[in-house]
């Protein structure tokens, strides 16, 4: 089974246009996302998936240049967007990525697959129940069960976020909830990029570890805000 | 929800008789667990269920110094036992922890319990398909299940009747199961810090020193793995065949 990572990625943002080009350390932030995406284990392929649109034109440019694939498709239906590029590349098993989670822990993603792979169940997510600091948000399901989803009766919300008919139906779809240890258990805690101030705590942190900025763990940014308090 | 915490342990285990009282730092293996235990942020009660044999007498006047609550039962059906042990402390929820199991990291055994109850699962296990190292196991269920699976229990089948979740596991179309696995920072299957026989021993005494001289009390499982890594301690107890089974 070929399990590929699809991060969902767009310069239109509604509240932060073009928040993936600003820069950390002289690095657009989408950068840091596909570093870090490149350490985890079980996986064959990390594709972006971002719009037609030209001005997607450059994320293209920087997942190419990192040497992740590209798919483009539909601005609006991205559950449509996702799953033709599952579809293009082969994928079994999607780990559904936003790039609105620049930090996410590579670690963290690859229990989530191995979870899913070694479960009876058609959906992993490890958000739903808030455990993991928000900005760790990893979704595992197969490319058969999203198949499913897009011949339900979808409205544009559905349309518009990938898996919410998968998640607000745990009848027809057999979920798991994967909650985190202790040491990683902070509900509280968000390093999700939406809004300006996001980006300003996010740059931050970057800046402030002072091990390998380009790869730190959940455990690492944890310790980093809760002792320095940033 | 409330989660009460069950170890089974007995002075006569066949490798290693009297293993959980023997001591590091004078202090006996089974009260190290039970401290590490102790830093669970979802275990409201831990019981130690051992049997009712003579040679275990010493051993319960030891947990009762201790003030530490236990269970008295049969030695070879240990599924009973610790049925009966739920019962008697009215438990509902039981994390079973192995007296094997001293340096259990509490935040393993919190997440089993988080996603548990999140699930509405009937039994939550890190152990059935391996990426922690042996000797991090827990096991999460329902004593309800645990009592069904019991009486799926052929009656001399005393395999089942031994190992407490074999006949969850084995019934796994009753029982609405998760296995949890761990990423690559803790998947070191082949370290063992478990304690079956005496080189398992030496191995976790060496850890205990180490992190205790740094007056570190509790350390987690990623340290004690990135220690035995980095001193090679996996070479000490690398040789012993292990049993199956849990």
């Amino acid at each position: 089974m070929k399990k590929g990572i699809i991060i969902e990625a767009r310069m239109n943002s509604k509240r932060l246009p073009g928040k993936h080009l600003y820069k950390v350390l002289n690095r657009p932030i989408i950068e840091y996302l596909f570093l870090r995406l490149k350490k985890v284990k079980n996986v064959d392929e990390i594709i972006l998936a971002t719009t037609n649109s030209h001005k997607d034109d450059v994320l293209e440019k920087i997942a190419l240049k990192n040497k992740i694939k590209v798919f483009r498709g539909s601005e609006k239906n991205v559950m449509q967007r996702v799953l033709h590029a599952s579809r293009k590349y082969k994928i079994d098993v999607i780990i559904s990525i936003t790039a609105d989670c620049p930090l996410i822990d590579p670690d963290i993603v690859d229990s989530c697959i191995l979870t899913f792979l070694n479960n009876n169940c058609d959906y992993l997510n490890n958000s739903l129940i808030p455990s993991y600091p928000g900005g760790m948000n990893c979704q595992v399901y197969y490319k058969k069960t999203l198949e499913k989803s897009f011949q339900s009766r979808l409205n544009s919300n559905h349309k518009e976020h990938v898996t919410l008919e998968i998640a607000n139906n745990n009848k027809k779809y057999k979920h798991l909830y994967l909650c985190a240890p202790t040491d990683l258990h902070r509900p509280n805690i968000r390093v999700e990029l939406d809004t300006i101030e996001d980006f300003k705590f996010i740059k931050k942190i970057i800046i402030q570890i002072k091990k390998n900025r380009y790869y730190f763990n959940c455990s690492d940014l944890i310790n980093l805000i809760e002792k320095k308090k940033i | 929800m409330k989660f009460h915490c069950i170890i089974t342990a007995r002075m006569t285990s066949s490798r290693l008789p009297g293993k959980i009282m023997m001591k590091i730092k004078n202090i006996p293996v089974i009260q190290i667990l039970y401290e590490r235990l102790k830093k669970s942020k979802l275990i409201c009660k831990t019981i130690v269920a051992t049997t009712n044999n003579q040679t275990d007498d010493n051993f319960v006047e030891f947990l009762k110094k201790k003030k530490i609550s236990f269970y008295r039962g049969s030695e070879f059906n240990v599924i009973k036992r610790v049925i009966e042990a739920a019962k008697k402390f009215k438990a509902k929820n039981v994390v079973l922890i192995t007296g094997d199991c001293p340096l259990i990291d509490p935040d393993i055994v919190d997440q089993c319990i988080r996603t548990f109850k999140f699930n509405k699962a009937d039994f939550v296990n890190n152990s059935n398909i391996r990426t922690f190292s042996d000797g991090l196991d827990v096991q999460v269920f329902k004593l309800s299940a645990l009592i069904k699976s019991y009486k799926l229990i052929k009656i001399d089948n005393n395999k089942e009747k031994e190992h407490v979740t074999l006949s969850l596991r084995k019934n796994k179309k009753y029982f609405k199961t998760i296995n949890i696995l761990s990423g690559p920072r803790l998947n070191y299957p082949d370290i063992f810090v478990t304690l079956d026989e005496i080189e398992d021993f030496k191995l976790i005494k060496k850890v205990i020193y180490y992190f205790w001289n740094k007056k570190r009390k509790y350390f987690s499982a990623h340290e004690l793995i990135n220690f035995i890594r980095k001193k090679h301690l996996f070479k000490i107890n690398q040789n012993i065949a292990r049993k199956g089974n849990n």
